[in-house]
């Protein structure tokens, strides 16, 4: 693919994981760990982004992730504006297109993206004037890049060399924007060894030529994995025919404190939330010393502060 | 109008190049091929026909024309124009219009509509169910005397198999051919690219190429049960191909064709989501299409269509899914296909014969006689001319051409029923 969010190695939007480098990965970890060290020396906030006026346009509905950047965003002193298109202009029938070059026109420096369709953020980003920047915060099953490096930036944390590590995915990988976007920035790392675990109606066509081993079986799929990554499941594939019923995945692909005891000892369970106890994940896993489900969440917000700066820096 | 082509190429009805013709052409038909010029009328048109190649009656049989339906941007002169410029003198429309083409008026009105604007042969496929519902079948024989050439539901099979069944045995009652478009309606719906990792990656929804191979299946028992003359449109799967060539072999009555984008571009064209690849059925892989190529060698493959489809520019600036799927054909077809012939290394004859000699003999039941024929249909292609299809030079109302490529060859002239209607 064109990476059209590269210009001479340099990030100029941040469509998905795929076709970035370990090094501007890396750029983004260490900023991110700047942060991470304001907010230790109780910084709340920088003025990086004093000035800037950042758009959040969800096309599809979220809270945890607009918030997280709404949060990273007033962190860095920008203006925020969050815009529920589905309840605005794109119901009287406005275009994406005319959408976004209105609020250029209220002078956006940058739109963090949403949309139900995958390439939405690739194709407002090739549409729009070049001094305005793109963040892809979810497009259809595609990718949702920041979500991917917060998850690497939190196993980095607990685990010391990518390069020696098991990671398997859990749950619907076919649907799932975030295990592309895991799977992809965990290659970049390093990573030897990415196995997805699902039923094969959950099961993406051709996933092994993303360089992952798949597994149809939970309890062989996390044996001696260092981390697991659970994906959560949504209701709405019970009515297309892809699982019987809830309790029957949960007695497949729950993850229990049974089925954990096979992963190694010191491994790590992490989900992107929101989690459905009881459905993909037993309560006591999810609460257990062996979850970094909340420090994913508080990662998340210097991982998109990192970003936002990166993009938003004078070359 | 009599006319003198001197120096012309001809691509014959016995799929053969005869070069250095000079063609008289006198009362809508071929008086002589010449070898001196005494016996004709002085004041006759001289054409010079060096560099060009005759191809007689291109004849394309999945085209989309929105009409009726998009009458307010004058879509139907500029498609009808497009055809012309790209020599496609024989145009099957199908009847996914707006009203959909299921009633004698419907057919009567475009094809009197499209003659006002030039003399083309437009063959309009009626639809098999009323509404293209799938539930009720539509009056077959009055959609046929009004000018209807064969029976399609374009992209919305039926799913009641009773109904499918009886349309088998309607339209069998009275020699019809069923122009069918195979795609499994519950496995096709929602989909935008071939199922595979390249649409895994992208994270488009795949069809599955059972769709495809399932909907084949059904209708083939269906005609070697009740003898009803088939063809499969737009075919896209190896696996389609390979189930195809049995069913000849058996004698099933049964011909393809396949558009010619699956021949020009493959589901890796689609990374970057630029929506001019958004095409019906989805491109599909680099093997699916060496097959392709290597069953318009063996024959499996009758005919290549154009798949024209002409897209409004604000339907494509979209995000690939919800895009309109289409591109625009008619004036690049002919220039297209020289290039195939080139870049893959295949005969030209071969090529042009599918998209001339056999779809016409599918469509008519019988062979094109360029020399005997009162009516003659050809176009003269200039393979000296080079140009880009920009949106500037095309005529057609959709500016969705995937490619941006310099073009070798174009069509300088077309004829219909002996009379020059366009000349570059």
């Amino acid at each position: 693919m064109h990476n059209i969010q590269l210009k001479n190695g340099q990030l100029q939007h941040l469509l998905c994981i795929e076709g970035l480098s370990r090094r501007i990965i890396e750029d983004i970890f260490a900023r991110a760990d700047s942060f991470l060290d304001l907010e230790n020396n109780n910084v709340k906030k920088t003025d990086l982004l004093s000035g800037k006026t950042i758009c959040n346009l969800f096309f599809e509905n979220s809270t945890r992730t607009r918030t997280t950047f709404e949060i990273a965003a007033k962190k860095l002193s920008a203006d925020v504006i969050n815009l529920n298109v589905s309840t605005s202009s794109q119901s009287k029938g406005e275009s994406i297109l005319d959408t976004i070059n209105n609020l250029i026109a209220m002078h956006a420096d940058m739109f963090v993206i949403r949309h139900n369709q995958s390439g939405a953020a690739h194709f407002i980003a090739k549409h729009i004037n070049k001094n305005i920047k793109v963040v892809n915060a979810g497009d259809g099953y595609h990718s949702h890049p920041t979500q991917g490096l917060l998850d690497a930036f939190t196993i980095r944390h607990y685990k010391k060399d990518f390069k020696k590590l098991k990671i398997a995915i859990v749950g619907d990988i076919k649907h799932s924007r975030v295990a592309r976007s895991e799977i992809n920035a965990l290659s970049i790392l390093g990573v030897p060894e990415i196995r997805v675990i699902a039923p094969q109606t959950l099961m993406p066509y051709g996933v092994k030529d993303l360089g992952v081993i798949p597994f149809d079986n939970l309890d062989h799929g996390v044996k001696d994995v260092d981390v697991i990554m659970m994906l959560r499941l949504q209701k709405e594939r019970m009515d297309s025919a892809l699982i019987p019923s809830q309790e029957e995945y949960f007695k497949t692909y729950g993850l229990t404190s049974k089925r954990v005891e096979l992963a190694n000892p010191d491994c790590i369970i992490m989900h992107p939330g929101p989690m459905n106890r009881g459905v993909e994940i037993e309560s006591s896993v999810a609460d257990s010393n062996k979850a970094v489900i909340l420090p994913q969440v508080s990662f998340g917000i210097a991982i998109r502060m990192a970003v936002m700066s990166l993009l938003m820096e004078k070359k | 109008m009599k006319y003198l082509i001197k120096n012309i190429n001809v691509f014959d009805s016995n799929s053969e190049i005869q070069t250095n013709q000079n063609i008289y052409i006198s009362k809508g038909k071929i008086e002589n091929f010449l070898h001196n010029e005494n016996n004709i009328d002085k004041k006759c048109q001289i054409i010079d026909g060096t560099n060009k190649l005759l191809v007689p009656v291109i004849t394309d049989l999945y085209s989309n024309l929105k009409t009726p339906g998009e009458e307010h941007r004058s879509i139907l002169d500029q498609e009808i124009s497009a055809a012309i410029a790209g020599g496609v003198t024989n145009v099957c429309c199908h009847p996914a219009t707006d009203p959909v083409l299921d009633e004698p008026s419907l057919i009567k009105n475009l094809i009197s509509k499209a003659n006002k604007i030039f003399p083309i042969n437009i063959k309009p496929f009626a639809a098999i169910t009323k509404n293209l519902a799938g539930e009720q079948l539509s009056e077959m024989k009055e959609l046929f005397d009004a000018g209807a050439i064969g029976f399609s539901q374009a992209e919305q099979p039926i799913i009641d198999t009773k109904v499918l069944l009886r349309a088998f045995e309607y339209a069998k009652t009275f020699g019809f051919t069923l122009f069918l478009r195979p795609a499994e309606n519950y496995l096709s719906k929602n989909t935008y690219a071939n199922e595979s990792s390249i649409a895994t990656r992208l994270g488009l929804k795949g069809s599955n190429r059972n769709s495809e191979i399932i909907e084949i299946l059904k209708y083939l028992a269906l005609s070697k049960d009740i003898g009803t003359k088939i063809h499969l449109s737009k075919i896209s799967c190896r696996e389609s191909l390979e189930i195809i060539e049995k069913a000849k072999n058996a004698n099933i009555n049964v011909t393809c064709d396949v558009s010619i984008n699956q021949l020009l571009f493959n589901e890796q064209d689609i990374d970057g989501y630029n929506s001019n690849y958004h095409l019906v059925p989805p491109l599909r892989s680099k093997i699916d299409q060496k097959e392709i190529f290597n069953s318009i060698q063996n024959d499996v493959i009758d005919a290549i269509s154009s798949d024209h489809c002409p897209v409004d520019l604000d339907k494509k600036m979209l995000p690939f899914e919800e895009s309109e799927p289409g591109a625009s054909s008619f004036e690049t077809f002919l220039p297209l296909i020289f290039k195939i012939a080139q870049d893959h290394q295949i005969n030209i004859t071969k090529l042009l014969s599918k998209i001339s000699l056999e779809p016409y003999k599918i469509l008519n039941n019988k062979k094109y006689d360029l020399k005997k024929c009162s009516n003659i249909d050809f176009c003269l292609y200039d393979e000296s001319l080079s140009w880009i299809p920009s949106q500037s030079l095309i005529k057609t109302s959709g500016k969705n051409i995937p490619f941006e490529y310099e073009l070798q060859g174009r069509v300088s002239h077309t004829f219909v029923d002996g009379e020059k209607i366009y000349e570059l």
